[in-house]
């Protein structure tokens, strides 16, 4: 089953007021999802198992980026055009008891015209062609003009009071679907029988129907459902359940394809996602970037950026942990004689040594160009040097690539709690120094509570 | 009316005293916050949230990026449990005997192991020991003997291990607090925290003089010295 779903994708930004009614300032809940109407029915369409292409115009900013990725992340083809004049696209929605109160929307696929040429060939390779009413009056005639031509049936989804509106002024589409709201305001300025194509209805927990022309086709009521948690992108989901059954059987059982749209709502309903896709995906893409700033390339350990922000909130919490500098020895003359390739290698396997030594929730940090800073959440001075000595023991027993053997020299330092945690790794780099100074292939551990005064024991 | 010099009122929680954690952060929960930041960094936590209330500081830790919260209470706070935050209605005990628990990387629980006799305090801390994945933190509060709820406290005499009793009608109606407890010293938390798996890293005794502890489990520590 392959469908062509041309509409908007965007940001949506929903305030859910939690208390304070009648005030103007309310205190609630904030989310901001990647979303739109045709968002998630691509997504959706996807998971019920369709090979979805996805059309719209975005500008160029990296929020349109990032929905392209993510869409293309969750198996859906999608086809964009980018256009550097357009605005961002958005969906700002506020909700008191479950219920949009109003909304404003600012969608850059409405301004870009699509042509039938622009689109014809996409129709010829699907099997059904899916929209949303966001796309311009002049877009959603030409596309549907162009899927009649082609034989394809086509869906419109009519978004919005406003939107919906839209319909009265198109070639029929073969089904429209809306809600209840959307419905009325259409009525308010066409009749029934004004609309030659199929309309489904949606009411909420009401039953859905569905007539063509002033006669009544089907209805179907939705099975309760219990543990309701998110409202939004129900309609979407039952659009997405009635356009898989009706592409796979035609417009002819109706009734069975309300019965799927309902049952996919119902998934929706239970979860705190839009769509049947992947969760908080903004999130989860904002929190890629953020670890991927603060990681070293060449080894994936936490850069130097990253490692602070470790150091600071680890002595923020109040705990005793091991900060233990670990550096290669005689790095300058790997690199002076073998190159900086070689040496590249070098520092990723002593990373890889460093890294098995170590617990999952312990530090590794590239310090500087051949230092490593290692943290230990919870460590006392006995585990600090038993990971230290591992440290040093399987490093020696690496065989580097050209160089010969590598080896590291280590140095201690314990924190204790309310002690500046930079401190401590001066302490650390300290003892370092005094490893360096003994020889190099060795550890070095700083007296108790980080102070250096003189080299303590050398292990 | 205020409670005390922070500014705290009677939010009651099913007798169990005034819900703090839904009126300001203090340094324990902070030291959890922070805990929780440095802790997700490599990899995803979850934080079990014990004695949830609820659930501000569980919707707090499952805020920040890869931590998720589990929030265990036996009252019904389930609505107040935000995005990431699982709410588990059962009490310590039933949620750590369960099969299988789920996986929990820190703890937190302030205000909540004074409900418990001494010697189920200390089996369900000796539990979540045996239980907490690395890095294995405990952060833990207790309401204080040094506190004015031992004015009147008819057990004040009895050693920890015996200690549990309601407190003094006044202190009950001026606290919230009307199911039986059992106060601590700074010492007597320790001890039993210590008795029980952990190593405690830090204790303090808040203005008002409850006691806040901050323990790693000791199979941890002992795993890192040992791999």
């Amino acid at each position: 089953m392959r469908v062509l779903v041309i509409g908007s994708a965007h940001l949506d930004i929903i305030a859910e007021a939690t208390s304070g009614a009648g005030t103007m300032d309310r205190p609630g809940r904030l989310r901001i999802h990647a979303g739109g109407t045709a968002y998630n029915l691509a997504i959706n369409l996807a998971n019920l198992g369709a090979k979805v292409t996805f059309m719209s115009a975005f500008n160029d900013s990296a929020i349109s980026a990032m929905l392209i990725d993510e869409m293309e992340s969750q198996g859906v083809v999608v086809e964009p055009v980018i256009d550097t004049g357009l605005p961002d696209s958005g969906f700002s929605a506020h909700i008191d008891q479950g219920e949009i109160t109003s909304a404003v929307s600012s969608m850059a696929v409405e301004r870009h015209r699509f042509g039938r040429s622009d689109v014809a060939e996409h129709i010829t390779r699907h099997d059904w062609v899916a929209l949303d009413a966001n796309l311009s009056v002049e877009s959603l005639a030409s596309i549907i003009a162009e899927a009649k031509e082609q034989g394809r049936p086509c869906s419109l989804q009519l978004v919005s009071e406003e939107k919906a509106l839209k319909l009265g002024r198109l070639p029929a589409p073969d089904l429209a679907l809306c809600n209840y709201r959307e419905h009325r305001h259409l009525m308010s300025s066409v009749g029934a029988s004004d609309i030659n194509g199929l309309v489904i209805v949606t009411n909420g927990p009401g039953p859905a129907v569905a007539y063509r022309g002033p006669k009544l086709e089907a209805s179907s009521r939705p099975e309760e459902v219990e543990g309701i948690v998110n409202t939004l992108g129900a309609g979407d989901a039952f659009a997405a359940g009635v356009i898989i059954q009706c592409a796979k059987h035609g417009l002819v059982d109706i009734d069975a394809a309300m019965d799927v749209g309902h049952a996919t709502a119902g998934e929706i309903l239970t979860r705190a996602n839009c769509n049947l896709g992947k969760h908080d995906v903004l999130n989860q893409r904002m929190s890629d970037l953020a670890k991927r700033a603060n990681r070293d390339q060449l080894t994936g350990a936490l850069n130097r950026h990253g490692g602070e922000g470790a150091l600071e909130q680890l002595a923020a919490s109040g705990s005793c942990f091991a900060a233990m500098m670990v550096d290669i020895d005689h790095f300058k003359d790997i690199n002076d004689t073998y190159g900086h390739d070689v040496g590249d290698e070098v520092i990723k396997l002593v990373t890889a040594r460093i890294r098995d030594s170590l617990r999952d929730h312990d530090f590794l940090i590239r310090w500087g160009g051949e230092e490593f800073l290692l943290l230990i959440p919870g460590a006392d001075e006995g585990t600090a040097i038993k990971i230290g000595q591992r440290v040093l023991d399987r490093v020696r027993r690496h065989q580097g690539v050209a160089s010969g053997r590598a080896t590291v020299s280590v140095g201690v330092a314990m924190h204790q709690p309310g002690l500046d945690g930079k401190r401590t790794v001066k302490a650390a780099d300290e003892a370092l120094y005094q490893a360096k100074r003994a020889g190099r292939d060795r550890m070095v551990v700083a007296p108790g509570g980080g102070l250096i005064e003189k080299q303590s024991a050398v292990v | 009316m205020a409670l005390n010099e922070y500014g705290d009122t009677l939010i009651e929680n099913d007798g169990k005293g005034a819900d703090i954690a839904s009126q300001r952060l203090d340094d324990l929960d902070s030291r959890c916050i922070s805990m929780a930041r440095v802790a997700s960094i490599e990899c995803p936590i979850v934080v079990l949230d014990v004695g949830a209330g609820r659930c501000a500081m569980a919707n707090a830790l499952a805020a920040l990026p890869s931590v998720k919260a589990i929030a265990v209470d036996p009252g019904d706070y389930n609505s107040f449990a935000e995005d990431g935050v699982t709410y588990i209605k059962r009490t310590i005990e039933q949620f750590l005997s369960s099969e299988p628990v789920p996986e929990f990387h820190l703890i937190y629980s302030q205000r909540t192991i004074h409900y418990l006799p001494f010697d189920q305090a200390s089996a369900a801390l000796a539990a979540a020991a045996a239980r907490i994945q690395s890095p294995g933190y405990l952060f833990l509060s207790a309401s204080g003997m040094g506190t004015e709820l031992s004015l009147g406290y008819p057990a004040v005499e009895e050693p920890v291990d015996r200690r549990f009793a309601k407190l003094a009608p006044d202190m009950q109606e001026k606290h919230g607090i009307r199911q039986t407890v059992c106060l601590y010293s700074p010492d007597e938390l320790s001890s039993l925290v210590e008795a029980s798996g952990w190593v405690v890293v830090d204790v303090t005794v808040s203005e008002f003089g409850n006691v806040k502890l901050v323990a790693v489990a000791k199979r941890h520590i002992d795993k890192g010295a040992a791999q």
